[in-house]
């Protein structure tokens, strides 16, 4: 998967518990059960673009999923999820786990994959009696899916549960356009019981979450804290990205607001945390942020030239021609 | 449990104060390692624990213990530990299953206005029975250990209750039976004080009616490697007894380690 956090984190936790288990079936059943939570932060007249980056970061999610073999299970509120897994990436290249941003799937593969979805439009609305809100029928859903395919029991197969824009108005949360909002903690206690039906099953959620949109500060925080990993990608508005020449050759910021350290005291904390995306034509690169070294002219033209090789490495990489 | 934090606090399984209310805190850090240093440190000391899992799973801490030498399995057969697993059982209660788990304990889950006197009913009478009627040891004075107080906020409990809630417990654990509490509180930068259900408000109140806080922040310098934070540890006395020290900390695979500011080998 090219996008590197979430592969560097995966690592990270994968490599933790094989030091620390002696099974690996508890091996493969721990280091799944993570919710990694993806927040997006974004300048005002980004708006629409930088959901789009989330999203991204869900497709690479789900696709990975498709090609290990996992169940899926998609839920928006937005975008029938139906449709969001026709449109998935293609794999491509020699190691399988590369994705052409500019492919569309093999539709025979998509169709191999067993999946599960949920869009609210589809589902119908119980009352709302627990303090779950409009979740309710979303983690009803979840936990009956879960059971029913023995994800808790028998099954050795990972569930990949991808949940789109929770928080947003479309769920029926107000927590997005009210700063005292009725179903204040819907979304907090969603995500508190996501994590226990995670804990008791070999799966692992990718959650976005609106971050520009939530008018309670406290709630933003609340999320990181419930979460067993968090990244926020915060997009430059186009005058930032004019006036900063740090800032010309990405999109934006990559935040890890949390590393994940379960069944550990601590997991290995990364060198540095100065990360930034860009969105190419056929990926979407993360890198480390750092200045190009102080040559001529001539020779920063040409090392911003071989960015363009889709880059499937496990550490980030810089563009300059010095790095190997 | 850590060694060199036990020489800062003078402390250790065999010798340590009785009828302590402990608080931990962190804001832009994670203060639980420390939570998992005084769940071995209390059980090393053959004290009854009792520990309310609100965020992760029993499996969870267990593993982490084994890392730090204590069985916590063999602890809950023998009886000595008494582990609600608040977080497992939780989607079940909000979800109304048939199947769930209908202890009073889960109650602040279920009503409509949720409050904490199940909660409280339940370290009563999992630390009340100092002995234990079938014991055939006799276990040390009581020790109940909350991970985390402040993930009630995010499920509706409000900040009263919460502080109800560990009156409740500091009066019955602490004073009556001369046992220690040790509550987490984890805070944020972005909620305001003067919001009466934020972190802060709770953990500002707290603050007061506890004898010993450990506060675990961030590098204000930002992000590091090698240094993980700092821990402001106050001495909640009165007169001389009341001090404060600044360390700051790595965690490790196995335990932690704490050194006065600017001396991390990393820097010298």
């Amino acid at each position: 998967i090219n996008t590197k956090l979430t592969r560097h984190v995966r690592d990270k936790v994968v490599e933790k518990f094989k030091a620390g288990t002696t099974h690996n079936c508890v091996c493969v059943r721990v280091c799944v059960c993570v919710c990694v939570c993806v927040c997006v932060c974004v300048s005002p007249a980004e708006e629409d673009q930088n959901d789009s980056y989330s999203r991204l970061l869900l497709q690479y999610f789900l696709a990975e999923g498709v090609v290990s073999g996992h169940q899926l299970y998609l839920a928006s509120a937005r975008d029938d999820p139906d449709d969001m897994i026709q449109t998935e990436l293609a794999s491509s290249s020699r190691f399988g786990h590369c994705y052409d941003l500019s492919k569309r799937m093999d539709t025979q593969m998509l169709q191999a994959v067993q999946r599960h979805t949920f869009y609210p439009p589809q589902e119908k609305t119980d009352e709302q009696t627990s303090s779950l809100g409009p979740y309710a029928g979303l983690l009803k859903s979840i936990q009956t899916v879960i059971h029913r395919e023995g994800f808790d029991g028998s099954v050795r197969n990972v569930l990949r549960l991808g949940l789109h824009s929770l928080g947003s108005a479309l769920w029926g949360d107000d927590v997005c356009f009210s700063e005292s909002p009725a179903s204040g903690h819907a979304l907090t206690t969603f995500l508190y019981a996501l994590r226990a039906l995670l804990r008791s099953s070999l799966s692992v959620a990718m959650v976005t979450v609106p971050a520009h949109l939530i008018q309670v500060s406290a709630v933003l925080g609340r999320v990181v804290k419930l979460s067993d990993a968090a990244v926020a990608l915060e997009s430059f508005s186009s005058s930032e990205r004019q006036t900063n020449p740090l800032y010309s050759d990405y999109h934006g910021l990559l935040h890890i607001r949390q590393v994940p350290h379960l069944n550990c005291l601590m997991c290995e904390a990364p060198d540095n945390k100065d990360l930034a995306f860009k969105l190419r034509r056929k990926q979407f690169s993360i890198e480390k942020l750092h200045l190009p070294p102080d040559l001529s002219e001539t020779v920063s033209r040409v090392s911003k030239a071989k960015g363009e090789s889709p880059a499937c490495g496990s550490a980030p990489t810089g563009h300059t021609p010095l790095d190997f | 449990m850590f060694p060199e934090l036990n020489s800062i606090l003078s402390s250790s399984p065999e010798n340590f104060t009785e009828g302590e209310f402990i608080l931990l805190s962190d804001r832009q850090a994670d203060a639980s390692f420390l939570i998992h240093h005084y769940l071995t440190f209390y059980l090393r000391a053959r004290c009854r624990v009792c520990f309310l899992g609100l965020v992760q799973s029993f499996s969870h801490y267990s593993v982490v213990s084994q890392r730090l030498g204590v069985n916590l399995t063999q602890a809950k057969e023998k009886g000595q530990l008494v582990f609600l697993e608040a977080l497992k059982a939780s989607p079940g209660v909000l979800l109304g299953d048939e199947s769930s788990d209908k202890t009073a304990a889960l109650d602040y889950l279920r009503s409509p206005c949720p409050e904490l006197r199940g909660l409280y009913e339940f370290v009563w009478n999992s630390l009340s029975r100092a002995g234990g009627e079938d014991a055939a040891e006799s276990w040390g004075p009581p020790v109940l250990i909350i991970d985390d107080l402040s993930v009630l906020l995010s499920l509706g409990v409000s900040a009263g209750a919460i502080l109800d809630f560990t009156h409740y417990c500091q009066a019955t654990i602490c004073s009556q039976l001369q046992g220690s509490m040790i509550a987490l509180v984890r805070c944020d930068d972005e909620e305001y004080d003067e919001d009466e259900e934020s972190s802060n408000y709770l953990l500002k109140a707290l603050s007061h009616q506890c004898s010993l806080s450990l506060r675990v922040e961030g590098l204000s310098t930002g992000y590091c490697r090698d240094i993980h934070g700092q821990v402001e540890i106050w001495w909640r006395g009165r007169g001389i007894k009341n001090q404060r020290k600044i360390f700051q900390y790595k965690v490790h695979d196995k335990g932690a380690s704490f050194f006065a500011p600017g001396t991390s080998r990393a820097v010298l």
